[in-house]
């Protein structure tokens, strides 16, 4: 342990422990209108300081969400330069991600010739903190300018080789998966160099898990609704095998229909960890167990780790959880849906 | 100090008369009434007497009647309006309705108008110093206008639409937000509004009474207001003069209503049987006969008073009889739970240890006399039972203080006192009696924890629980342990002889131990049943050894616990010496507020860490060994002139 970073580890501790709590979320769900939800937030969650100078009164549904958004990012920021932890590389990987997040949002949306649309979706905040120029981004009209707005970041090297169909369309899946690998490996190796010992292992211990997870939803998602094979899986999965080994990943990719891959999975270490996996079970549901056993992860790793690095990484997660859980019932409550519905959805451990 | 006893009355009569039976019994003050259906269970003829209260939408015309905040709603006689018809009451309300609301109309208008006008200020405040004139930008036909608000955040946003037919010009800045206008051409405003939408701008109506520049405008609307507050005033003048007038009408018939509805809401507990009605409660015997002679005018009424406890299906409720000094102690024993009726009221137990064990772990003459009266004053104003418990306790501090020789901490303030009274020193001096204080304070816990065995044996016995009784750790068995332990290793320690010999241990120690393991089994035998074992006979040793091992424990652990008797002790004279040596090395002017300062902090702080550590004390040590605390409150029912009703 660094004692240099016991402050910040302390901190973290403490931030997680004003979280949302199961009271929270039902007096959220309970909320009739999103602006009630708003100034529920705004009074009784450490969401208030974001929210002190926003008229509740009048909040629409998205900006309520970007406020939301812009403290979780804000909060990552002030506790990275609390210690001066930033001066690290590794300190950066949610600035990465969301740069990647940013990117690939505005590809889909190119292909979609929808300019206008990734505008308003993306985060605001982001234009300020981005290494590319976000703006230009939003106005870039074919893959040839955006790989302009982008020729001096590292993705530039990640994407260069990458050719559009001779319709001008860019294929997404493909950028997707090598930006993802890009991050992910940036991750991994700046992990390596930023922490020691159990610490190190902890951190790839939670790396390996987040990839293992991604991988094992989109393989399931693309049976479920594609029922793609073996060979179609293998070339746009991440090239990355954490808890599982090369030859299960294999295995489940090789069944033959989404219920035989859930009756392989329920035989894996993740199967077992899973509180509920039934071969009939949603799509969403069967997402929301697999997150349930990274937020375990995580929580243990916040609560015992002497590692910054371990912390920070194990809260942001923790975080961004309680942000979906926020974010998916104000968007219950905008749709009329039911309480119990909008509960149904809540991650908490 | 026991449990006040009870009867079980039943009261029988004609439907008829059942309005004047259900309100002798809420008239009288003492009678808890109880489910006859659920009493009349077997009887499958009874049938429960629910239905929609007819008072209900009445009254609840009456509670709502928009008198404002001015007038609440209270007792009051209602002899006038009980002579009155159903429909003339109707009538009446029907009237205040009219003109309340007539006059709480215009007063929500006028506020609506000037809350309206002073948003349109705020929005105003915004745009001044810009040489706007609001008439002629509305009236432009080619140009459409949009006033509001931008988050800051959004702002940044417009960049990527440069190239759209749309202006956007802010003025101000406000926290989060920039207000500003945007402007376009009539054909391309809904592409521009579509856009601001995205960027969640809020636009803001500026009514049509706006027509001038802002300044000007502000101008108008102060007047405005100045006008609108002044016609307020005068409707809230009308008003109160209408509440002068028709409150005491209106305290009436709520008065009246609220009678009927509570009695009748009472019907739900009472079972019917063809033109009959059944009715069971509980009264104290003390009040029986004064219950009775509330009926003896009604004479198809007949009321059987049984002894309590004869009905198979009902609970007895509880009320606590206790003394005038043991009273607000009432008040911990409630928060544990009510003895149930054949129960033990541990009121008094509570009472004398309670004060005993604060004065001693808070002995200061000063500060038990100061507490005491603010007890009091507390008790006086709000009638608060926590007031009168300080008055008790503070005299306990103040006597144990008298022994300490402690007045606000000076330890030497009543030597000349003690020696008038012949004494040489102080009677006992905290700091060099520690060993005694500690063994003393040990010595009460064992005294206690004797007592609440013997208290638990007594019940038991008396609740034929001959387990608890003889065989169970607060039993014989437990007793005879305790004590054979206690006097053992008590001699042992003061060398008084070595009690520890194979008889005294076979005889006094392991028989009772091997009865506490055997306890089930020969609980059974005494009451002559057979005993099942469950779960097979090693997890019958098994559980039995942890059970007796934990019984032997908890002896150690209970005793102990006590120790924190004598470390309150010790904590107050330190607190109090930190406090003195502290006003000692201050300035002279100081020294006094630093004493009147510590004593409120200690008194503050440690009264309420005693008093907590006391009740700690109480409920774990002393109550878990023969209190069950399953006991229902005596309620009598009452008619409660508040205003929420369902």
């Amino acid at each position: 342990m660094k004692s240099s970073e016991n402050a910040t580890i302390a901190k973290a501790r403490s931030i997680y422990g004003k979280r949302l709590k199961y009271n929270d979320y039902t007096e959220l769900a309970s909320r009739k209108k999103v602006t009630d939800a708003a100034e529920y937030l705004k009074k009784n969650t450490y969401f208030s300081d974001a929210l002190s100078n926003i008229d509740t009164s009048t909040i629409h549904r998205g900006f309520l969400e970007s406020v939301l958004n812009k403290a979780y990012y804000d909060g990552y920021e002030k506790l990275c330069k609390f210690q001066h932890l930033d001066r690290q590389p590794f300190f950066n990987f949610l600035l990465v991600r969301q740069e990647i997040r940013e990117l690939l949002k505005a590809l889909l949306y190119l292909n979609n010739d929808s300019n206008d649309v990734y505008i308003e979706s993306m985060h605001t905040y982001m234009i300020e903190k981005s290494g590319i120029d976000l703006m230009a981004l939003a106005k870039a009209e074919d893959f040839k300018a955006v790989l302009k707005v982008i020729r001096h970041t590292p993705y530039y090297d990640v994407l260069k080789n990458v050719k559009p169909d001779s319709s001008g369309n860019i294929p997404y899946t493909k950028c997707e998966v090598l930006l993802r690998t890009y991050y992910l490996k940036w991750l991994l190796e700046n992990a390596e160099k930023c922490a020691h010992g159990k610490s190190k292992k902890a951190l790839i211990d939670q790396i390996n898990v987040q990839t293992d997870i991604i991988n094992i939803i989109n393989a399931y998602r693309m049976k479920k609704y594609f029922n793609a094979d073996a060979e179609t899986l293998e070339k746009y999965m991440l090239p990355f095998y954490g808890r599982l080994s090369k030859e299960k990943q294999s295995a489940l990719f090789q069944t033959q229909s989404s219920e035989e891959y859930l009756r392989m999975l329920s035989h894996t270490s993740y199967g077992r960890k899973m509180e509920q996996l039934s071969e009939d079970m949603e799509s969403d549901q069967f997402e929301r167990e697999l997150v349930k056993i990274r937020y375990a992860m995580a929580k243990r790793a916040l609560m015992f780790s002497e590692d910054a690095a371990v912390s920070l990484y194990s809260l942001m997660y923790l975080q961004e959880v309680e942000l979906n859980n926020i974010t998916n019932i104000i968007e219950g409550i905008r749709y009329n849906k039911s309480v119990s519905y909008m509960e149904n959805l809540i991650v908490l451990q | 100090m026991s449990i006040e006893k009870m009867e079980f009355v039943t009261v029988v009569g004609l439907m008829k008369y059942l309005d004047r039976a259900l309100a002798n019994c809420a008239d009288s003050g003492y009678f808890h009434i109880a489910d006859a259906v659920k009493e009349s269970a077997a009887e499958e003829t009874f049938i429960r007497l629910d239905g929609e209260n007819p008072y209900k939408s009445l009254l609840k015309r009456v509670i709502s009647v928009e008198t404002g905040n001015e007038f609440s709603f209270e007792k009051t006689d209602c002899d006038d309006i009980a002579a009155m018809s159903i429909e003339q009451i109707e009538e009446k309300v029907t009237e205040l309705e009219n003109s309340f609301k007539e006059i709480t109309g215009k007063i929500s208008g006028c506020s609506e108008k000037i809350t309206q006008r002073r948003q349109v200020m705020t929005q105003l405040k915004h745009l001044k110093g810009m040489k706007i004139d609001f008439q002629k930008l509305f009236e432009c036909s080619h140009i459409n206008v949009r006033f509001g608000r931008l988050p800051r955040e959004s702002a940044l946003k417009l960049s990527y639409y440069d190239d759209r037919t749309f202006i956007f010009i802010p003025y101000d800045e406000d926290g989060s937000y920039q207000w500003g206008f945007y402007f376009a051409p009539a054909d391309s405003i809904s592409e521009a509004d579509n856009i601001f939408r995205t960027l969640y701008f809020e636009i803001i109506t500026i009514p049509d009474f706006v027509r001038d520049t802002p300044e000007k405008e502000e101008e108008i609307l102060g007047a405005e207001i100045a006008k609108l507050e002044s016609e307020l005033s005068d409707y809230e003048e009308e008003r109160t003069k209408l509440i002068k007038e028709n409150g005491g009408l209106l305290n009436s018939i709520f008065s009246f209503l609220k009678y009927r509805y509570d009695l009748f809401e009472l019907r739900h507990n009472v079972a019917a049987y063809k033109d009959k009605f059944y009715m069971v409660g509980f009264v104290p015997k003390s009040q029986i006969d004064e219950f009775m002679k509330l009926f003896d005018t009604m004479e198809e009424v007949s009321v059987v008073v049984n002894k309590a406890g004869d009905s198979v299906v009902m609970q007895t409720p509880v009320k606590l009889k206790n003394n005038k000094f043991s009273k607000p102690f009432s008040m911990f024993v409630e928060m544990y739970g009510l003895p149930s009726y054949n129960g033990f009221n541990p009121t008094m137990l509570v009472a004398i240890t309670y004060t005993l064990l604060f004065g001693i772990m808070f002995g200061d003459l000063g500060q038990g006399l100061v507490l005491s009266l603010l007890g009091w004053l507390v008790y006086k104003k709000s009638g608060n039972k926590l007031g009168a418990i300080l008055q008790r306790v503070g005299i306990s501090s103040a006597f144990f203080g008298l022994l300490y020789g402690s007045v606000f901490g000076f330890e030497e303030a009543l030597n000349p006192l003690y020696k008038k009274l012949g004494f040489e020193h102080k009677p006992f001096d905290v700091m060099d009696n520690t060993m005694n204080v500690l063994i003393g304070a040990i010595l009460i816990g064992v005294v206690i924890i004797f007592v609440s065995i013997t208290i638990n044996i007594i019940i038991s016995f008396r609740h034929k629980d001959y387990v608890n009784a003889v065989f169970g750790n607060n039993g014989i068995a437990g007793f005879i342990v305790f004590g054979a332990l206690l006097a053992g290793l008590g001699c042992m320690m003061t060398g008084v002889a070595n009690l520890f010999t194979l008889p005294y241990v076979l005889c006094l120690i392991v028989l009772p131990l091997v009865v506490m393991f055997f306890r089930e089994p020969l609980g059974c035998l005494v009451k002559g049943e057979k005993f099942h074992l469950e779960g097979g006979i090693g997890d019958f040793i098994a559980s039995n050894f942890f059970e007796v091992f934990e019984f032997m424990l908890g002896y150690a652990t209970n005793t102990l616990s006590f120790v924190r008797i004598g470390g309150f002790v010790f904590s107050h004279a330190g607190m109090m010496s930190v406090v003195m040596l502290l006003s000692e090395t201050a300035a002279k002017g100081v020294s006094p507020v630093i004493i009147v300062i510590g004593n409120i902090f200690v008194m503050g702080m440690e009264g309420l860490i005693v008093g907590i550590q006391v009740l700690r004390l109480e409920f774990y040590e002393i109550f878990s060994r023969f209190y069950d605390g399953n006991g229902q409150p005596f309620e009598p029912v009452k008619i409660n002139y508040d205003t929420n009703i369902e």
